[in-house]
């Protein structure tokens, strides 16, 4: 992280800033590595970063993910033109994978609220994907098992809802 | 209760499993936009947080391959807008609820479709897409639409197998309803409630047997020689101009043709307005009442085949109590009979003379009558000696049908 960070700085990445989870831990990124959330990104413009920047909704564990996240893919948008970017796209992609792929209830699911708070697209997607991908091709019964839903229907409710759309339900 | 107390306890527990639902309905959204849209639609069923999730999505895309039959049926809720696109052979009943910005439709087999817009403004452009998603599907036999716009393109071809039309809250005008009507050869029902730009209604409907019609226009032509059920109601209250200009031969037009007429409900201020285009004369100084009796005098001639009748009664018994309802004139009136006329009924009765003449009236020109049913208004009624002698008068009154039975709730 901190080699990151100088690397940051030489490529002109500018000020660092200050990070700080629900649970009060810190986090020390670059401006550019904390741009990729919109929500940062619209309080460095409005220069409201000086004292740190306070994430009441974002846990340190998940935080500790999400600033991984950002430094992994802080060279996407800079990197235009970059000689190493082929081998480091696919770094990123293996990165994003194993990432991706450790990813479990109940954390999942925090993360996908932390993406959705600080506005990060690209992990918002990443994590809503890995979702779709988990329900993906299941029954509904299925479904309610992996995510522990809990049906709350009767089953004449059931029943009529299975009817409006009847065809979606042919096994 | 016990049971329910249970039932909410589990669900607390359960919530702290269940993370996914808990989610906000946008990421929701976004998940299941992620997945094919079955898959999509299947979530539906899992619990009610996610019900109507998937009628939520800004992309709604129904392909062939899913197998689509038989019956499509969702209430597209406005999170976002919306855009449909469904193409499905097999699909025969479609049923929408919703606001489109886009919509294509592709299902040769359709029959029935129910389509309810959501309340903006009715000349949105969007409404326009709905129409024209119609107009392909030439092979419908039902089609309900709710809050649109009746615009049809150059290119329509008339739904040809049509038989029951029901617009409601529709904005269209003159031409394009006539248009619309006139190209369903087998159109059989009819309703059309609320509108807006329609001035003079032309419905030309060789098929047709079941018409009801509630809003507000100022003319109707009604050529449909096969009607049996006619109710008419038109919402302005507004007095027309008795017996003025051209516009009195519209209503006059708009029943000769009604030979087939079975039932017919018509409500005050319609009856109003048809009996000034059904003057034979022009009444010298007639109040509203007995125009209202004229008129229906007219109506009566021109359906032969009346068999059942209903009235409302609206009176006003302050203005209008010892009044005389029928004059010298009625003597031009040549008196019809109405030979299959077998149930009348009048709804709202006070015991008024003219309601009472009304009655006369009835009985004398009908051969046939079976019942005569006065019903009494309730909330309206006058003092008990008097509606006693109104009764009175009603039993005794000469009966042109030995059938006659005269029966007051």
């Amino acid at each position: 992280m901190a080699a990151a960070a100088a690397e940051a700085t030489i490529d002109g990445g500018g000020k660092m800033i200050i990070l700080i989870s629900a649970d009060g831990k810190r986090f020390e990124v670059t401006e550019a590595v904390a741009s990729q959330s919109q929500l940062i990104s619209n309080m460095i413009e409005d220069d409201c970063t000086e004292n740190g920047v306070r994430l009441p909704n974002v846990d340190g564990d998940i935080l500790t993910m999400v600033v991984d996240y950002c430094n992994m893919h802080a060279g996407d948008a800079a990197a235009d033109g970059d000689t190493t970017k082929a081998s480091s796209t696919e770094e990123l992609k293996k990165f994003d994978a194993e990432l991706v792929q450790a990813l479990e209830n109940p954390v999942l699911f925090k993360l996908i609220l932390a993406a959705n708070f600080l506005n990060i697209k690209s992990l918002l997607d990443m994590t809503c994907q890995r979702v779709a991908d988990m329900m993906s091709g299941k029954t509904p019964e299925q479904m309610r098992e992996t995510f522990s839903i809990e049906n709350d229907f009767t089953p004449e409710e059931e029943a009529a809802i299975r009817q409006e759309n009847a065809w979606a339900f042919d096994d | 209760m016990h049971c329910a107390k249970k039932a909410k306890v589990e669900s607390q527990s359960a919530e702290s499993l269940d993370r996914l639902s808990s989610l906000p309905p946008e990421l929701k959204v976004a998940i299941l936009s992620k997945l094919n849209v079955v898959d999509a639609i299947r979530a539906s069923i899992l619990s009610s947080a996610w019900r109507n999730v998937w009628t939520t999505l800004p992309h709604i895309i129904l392909f062939d391959t899913y197998r689509i039959s038989g019956t499509l049926r969702s209430k597209f809720t406005t999170l976002g807008i919306n855009r449909l696109r469904i193409q499905a052979q097999a699909l025969q009943v479609l049923e929408v609820k919703g606001s489109f910005e886009d919509f294509h439709l592709h299902a040769p087999n359709l029959s029935n479709v129910y389509v309810t817009l959501n309340k903006t403004k009715v000349a949105d452009r969007s409404k326009n897409y709905m129409m024209q998603a119609f107009v392909s599907l030439t092979g419908i036999e039902a089609l309900v639409m709710k809050r649109c716009m009746v615009a049809l393109p150059q290119t329509f071809e008339g739904f040809k197998r049509l038989s029951v039309l029901n617009l409601k809250y529709i904005y269209s005008t003159d031409a394009g309803i006539a248009n619309l009507i006139s190209s369903c050869p087998w159109l059989k029902t009819l309703h059309l409630k609320y509108f807006g730009g329609i001035s003079c209604l032309r419905i030309q409907a060789p098929a047709l047997q079941h018409f009801e019609v509630q809003g507000n226009f100022e003319d109707l032509h009604l050529h449909a020689p096969n009607l049996l059920y006619l109710t008419l109601d038109k919402t302005e209250t507004e007095q027309c101009d008795a017996v003025a200009g051209d516009k009195k031969n519209y209503p006059k037009e708009a029943f000769v043709s009604l030979t087939s007429i079975e039932e017919l409900s018509i409500n005050g201020p319609s009856l109003t307005y048809l009996s000034e285009g059904c003057l034979l004369t022009k009444p010298p100084g007639v109040l509203d009442r007995l125009r209202k009796v004229l008129g229906a005098c007219s109506i009566f001639r021109n359906a032969p085949m009346l068999r059942e009748l209903e009235i409302q009664s609206f009176s006003r018994p302050d203005d209008s109590w010892s009044q005389p309802i029928w004059d010298h004139d009625q003597t031009e009136i040549e008196e019809p009979t109405l030979h299959h006329l077998l149930t009348a009924t009048i709804t709202g009765f006070v015991g008024l003379e003219y309601e009472v003449d009304l009655v006369r009236l009835l009985l004398r020109w009908s051969p046939a009558l079976e019942e005569l049913k006065v019903v009494r208004d309730d909330e309206d009624v006058l003092n008990d000696a008097c509606m006693c002698e109104s009764l009175t008068k009603l039993l005794a009154l000469p009966r042109a049908s030995t059938k006659a039975k005269i029966i007051a709730i």
